[in-house]
């Protein structure tokens, strides 16, 4: 920290020491990638063919997992959940940066309050009424893509009001004071001027949203059968299922990841920004 | 206590930036020594050599008999009052003051008596439980300057201190800051950009400009004898005024200065004092005079004396005095472009005008009148500009054409 | 030997003439907006109520209902009519030492504290380390700093996976590591189930936790303006002690925030055992949750499940509690 007293081989130390601590960290993906990349005897025996990829795992877990069809359950879902929750953290999260109204503490603290419940606490009533549901209305949300995107928007809209609020308070109050002078409501204030100012804001909680989604197991284990069945859940039986299997297991992971991957690595700098501009705030 | 030396010091970037560029300067041990100059020529980098936030690329860096290039900041007894204050924010003002000292495991009584001596001095002994957060402005200034003081180093340094505060605040803390220095004693360095600051704080004063020292003198050394036109434009407010003109001889009576349509007699002792002035002859030559040494001709004028009539264009009352500036008719006002070499140079927009050929057409003079003076916009007047107090600088080095007395 | 910050508070208590105040709180809330007339943040905060309300609220609700009576059935029928017990699923989950369930509670509660210590002190301790190895001013700091990001990107049910195959005692890598590579140990330990299964969920978990800690902390130390550090350093204090005093206390919020959020989700971790492990990852690695969607689920103790639930939610209201009492201070600070 100062540039006179700090011996040059403390320095170097130090850019080794990072680079070290790198590599641990990204030491388990290299080995998925490079595994996935091998057969299944090569993976039993652990005599790794590092020259010869073989793409073996990936061709064939197709045929024994309804791989597409998880898939796209997943993206769907996850993607349908993420729109909705940012919606709604879009505007609750402006009324609670903006206004001060009666209702609003509570309402924060509920807020709060939603993540100190274990998810088993909702799981069950959940499931319990959409089954009652099915039983005796026209809604079939158990099994549903439907349901799924239900539940996961009220789950992830807490923390996404969260992150929205932050963005929301960043944004200065004049403009919104100019463009109600120049004519527009209050609302339309918020839509034409707001809205637009945050849209890194609003890209990062998508995607966070989005990665939280595709995540999610808990809910997916109980309230999924075959129709709506995602991503976790599916590798999850073919795991009991065909444990020898390893190749096709390793490549399914990867082909898992790789969606995540992109929206990521699309949005990185925003939501590196929307996170840690909410941490450092709040 | 103890002095600073610099010994061809010089700071070079990475990047090929040089922050400083051979400086040899000496800080007399007790003198309080002020270091000014626009931002970028490199007094701020030169002040943090000293305290060791920056490692010198070439030259030795003295604090008293020692050579400190190598020694980290904590080894090196000094002080330093940042321009943001730097108040460890979480702290209370007692803490913070205290900090230092429990570094370096001062006894409590001492440390706690130091404390209590130097919250009274700096009246801040009421907000010792109170955090820099909810402090004013001068508040926290004096917490910077106690938690310097308290450490009774061995010399101050301080990086514009006074910046953040306004302005009425800021003439009130110049005094301050002198009476503690006369009664501490202490060696202080002080940076700052303002030259009033540093005319009316130092003892001696070191104008830099792009990583060099211009000129190293006292106060009032520089504001008389300037050795070039950086430091005659940047001392003194308002700023002196620089004419462009041509030096002819005119018959047998001396030598004139012909600018605009004006003609300037110049008393014989002012050119016969000043041999180097006759290489100039038939060209170029530039005039400094600043605006206090002009006054109202508005009585017998010696005949040889400097004196000029030019409408005038605009007053400015400063309450005492009144700033009446003149021009030649076809003058022009100075141009974007010349505002913007002001800001990068921090030189006066005259000294930037004359530097640039653009003024060969015409020149605006400020002279600095008792308020009162009969003077009108519009109205031509005559002004006599005080013999001793020319300046003449070579139009191509920019460099002073020297006399020999004095 | 060095006089202590509470020897100096006294002093300047005597000096100032307050008492030592701890944190005197200056409200000054900047931009209150004026009392809104208008209808229209009801309007925008609706449809997240309702979701809330739907989902959350309700839900909530029923499960105390529950979890007062004594179900093992899903039939809805029988839920309606099934006999109410007041605490008694309470009482049979804390202390009835003959009941199964209890002893699995008692134990996956066991396992998750101890789960939680271990997981939370690394993914704070090892990101904060990270993260200020990171704030040194290298080349290419951003592209680290997104690479570092990379655990956490990919999907929990990825990770699962993978470290399930690595964990394998037969062919997983972590055992050709430990024996054939380096020889630390003789034989090939099992990591799935077993004494050690435990660490087969810690690792993979702050794995995975460690970016974003690092990510949080590394903003935090940014916005540490760097002339604290060289007035510190002017003031006598090494790197050492300068983190101590100066940066550590100024981290101390977030460390704070993230110490409470990540309490609460280390203690209801579900995804990683159940994948890695089944829906009984067995005695030393069954976890809260895992137990408590067995029971629900599996075996359709309806009330039971419940009221685990609802005793895990209190459980972490306590938590809140105790955080809030260490950590109120440090929310106060104002900069």
């Amino acid at each position: 920290m100062s540039a006179v007293g700090g011996r040059r081989s403390t320095r170097i130390a130090l850019d080794v020491l990072t680079w070290v601590v790198l590599l641990v960290m990204l030491a388990p993906i290299i080995y998925l990638l490079l595994a996935s990349l091998q057969d299944n005897l090569a993976l039993s025996t652990g005599n790794f063919e590092l020259f010869n990829p073989s793409f073996d795992g990936f061709r064939t877990m197709w045929s024994r997992v309804d791989y597409t069809h998880f898939l796209i359950n997943s993206i769907v879902i996850s993607a349908g959940a993420a729109v909705l929750a940012t919606a709604f953290a879009c505007t609750a999260g402006y009324a609670l940066a903006r206004f001060r109204f009666r209702g609003a503490r509570p309402y924060e603290l509920t807020i709060i309050g939603t993540q100190l419940v274990p998810g088993s606490m909702f799981l069950l009533p959940v499931f319990l009424g959409f089954i009652w549901l099915g039983k005796h209305s026209f809604l079939e949300l158990q099994d549903s893509r439907v349901g799924m995107v239900i539940v996961y928007s009220a789950f992830f809209t807490p923390v996404s009001i969260y992150l929205m609020r932050a963005f929301f308070v960043a944004v200065p109050r004049d403009i919104e004071d100019a463009a109600r002078i120049d004519g527009c409501t209050h609302f339309g204030a918020f839509v034409r001027v707001v809205l637009p100012a945050t849209t890194p804001g609003i890209a990062a909680t998508f995607v966070y949203s989005f990665l939280m989604a595709f995540d999610e197991v808990l809910f997916a284990s109980q309230l999924t059968q075959d129709d709506a069945r995602t991503l976790p859940i599916g590798i999850r039986l073919f795991v009991s299922a065909h444990s020898e299997q390893y190749a096709q297991l390793l490549a399914a992971g990867v082909v898992s990841t790789l969606p995540i991957m992109v929206a990521f690595f699309a949005t990185q700098r925003w939501l590196v920004k929307g996170l840690t501009a909410g941490a450092v705030k709040g | 206590m103890a002095s600073i030396t610099f010994d061809g010091v010089t700071k070079e970037f990475p990047d090929g930036t040089v922050a400083v560029d051979d400086l040899s300067l000496d800080v007399g041990d007790g003198e309080f020594t002020v270091v000014v100059g626009p931002s970028g020529s490199g007094k701020s980098t030169a002040l943090r050599m000293v305290a060791g936030l920056e490692a010198a690329t070439r030259g030795t860096l003295r604090i008293g008999p020692r050579v400190v290039n190598d020694v980290p900041p904590r080894q090196r007894d000094i002080a330093m009052v940042f321009q943001s204050y730097a108040l460890y924010p979480h702290m209370t003002v007692a803490q913070n003051l205290a900090f230092a000292l429990r570094m370096q495991r001062v006894p409590k009584p001492s440390l706690l008596e130091r404390l209590a001596r130097v919250a009274k001095r700096l009246a801040i002994d009421e907000l010792l439980n109170r955090r820099p957060g909810q402090l004013s402005g001068g508040q926290r200034q004096r917490v910077a300057l106690g938690r310097a003081i308290v450490r009774a180093p061995q010399a101050f340094l301080m990086d514009e201190p006074l910046s953040n505060l306004d302005a009425k605040l800021r003439v009130e803390m110049r005094a301050y800051l002198q009476e503690l220095h006369r009664e501490l004693g202490t060696t202080i360095m002080y940076v700052t950009h303002d030259q009033t600051e540093a005319l009316t704080m130092g003892d001696r004063v070191a104008v830099m400009r792009d990583g060099r020292l211009e000129q190293v003198a006292s106060p009032q050394e520089l504001y008389d004898h300037p050795v070039n036109l950086f430091v005659a434009g940047f001392i003194g407010s308002p700023a002196m005024n620089i004419l462009r003109g041509v030096l002819v001889r005119h018959d047998d009576a001396g030598l004139q200065f012909r600018f605009g349509d004006q003609a300037i007699a110049l008393p014989e002792h002012v050119t016969k004092t000043r041999p180097d002035l006759h290489q100039h002859l038939g060209g170029e030559v530039l005039l400094g005079v600043r605006p206090e040494a002009i006054a109202l001709a508005d009585g017998p004028v010696p005949p040889n004396a400097p004196v000029v009539e030019l409408p005038v264009v605009l007053t400015e009352l400063l309450g005492s005095d009144v700033l009446v500036h003149v021009q030649t008719e076809d003058s022009t006002l100075p141009s974007a472009r010349q505002f913007d070499a002001v800001e990068d140079s921090g030189m006066s927009t005259a000294a930037v005008a004359a530097k640039q050929d653009d003024n060969g057409h015409g020149t605006r003079l400020t002279a600095r009148l008792p308020a009162g003076s009969r003077v009108a916009v519009g109205e031509s007047v005559p002004l006599v500009m005080g013999p001793d107090r020319l300046h003449f600088f070579d139009p191509v080095s920019f460099e002073i054409i020297p006399a020999t007395d004095t | 030997m060095t006089t202590t910050t509470d020897e100096i508070d006294e002093a300047a208590a005597e000096l100032s003439g307050d008492a030592p105040s701890r944190r005197r709180r200056r409200s000054r809330r900047r931009d209150i907006p004026k009392l809104e007339r208008t209808r229209l943040p009801y309007g925008l905060i609706a449809p997240a109520v309702t979701f809330m309300v739907l989902i959350h609220i309700l839900p909530m609700i029923a499960g105390w209902i529950l979890s007062l009576k004594r179900l093992n059935t899903f039939t809805f029928s029988r839920l309606f009519s099934a006999p109410w017990t007041g605490l008694d699923n309470y009482g049979t989950l804390l202390f009835d030492d003959d009941n199964s369930v209890h002893r699995g509670f008692s134990t996956a509660l066991g396992n998750t504290v101890v789960y939680t210590l271990w997981t939370v002190t690394l993914t704070l301790g090892l990101g904060l380390g990270i993260a200020v190895l990171l704030n040194r001013p290298v080349p290419g700091q951003r592209i680290l700093r997104t690479l570092m990001l990379t655990p956490w990107v990919v999907p929990s049910f990825v990770m699962a996976t993978l470290w399930q195959f690595m964990w394998r005692s037969d062919v997983g890598i972590v055992n050709d590591i430990l024996v054939d590579w380096t020889h630390l140990r003789d034989e090939r330990p099992v990591w799935l189930n077993g004494p050690n299964s435990l660490w087969a969920i810690i690792i993979p978990s702050v794995w995975r936790g460690i970016p974003l800690a690092m990510l949080i902390f590394l903003a935090g130390l940014q916005a540490i303006p760097e002339e604290l550090h060289e007035a510190a350093s002017i003031d006598g204090a090494g790197p050492w002690r300068q983190f101590r005093y100066v940066t550590f206390p100024l981290l101390r919020p977030l460390f704070a925030v993230q110490l409470l959020f990540g309490v609460i989700y280390s203690s209801y971790q579900f995804a990683v055992p159940w994948i890695m492990m089944g829906s009984n990852p067995g005695p030393h690695a069954d976890l809260l949750m895992t137990l408590v969607v067995r029971e629900s689920f599996s075996n359709k103790l309806v009330g039971l499940g419940a009221a685990a639930s609802t005793l895990m939610t209190l459980g972490m209201l306590v938590w809140v509690g105790v955080w809030y009492g260490t950590f109120r201070r440090d929310l106060e600070v104002s900069r």
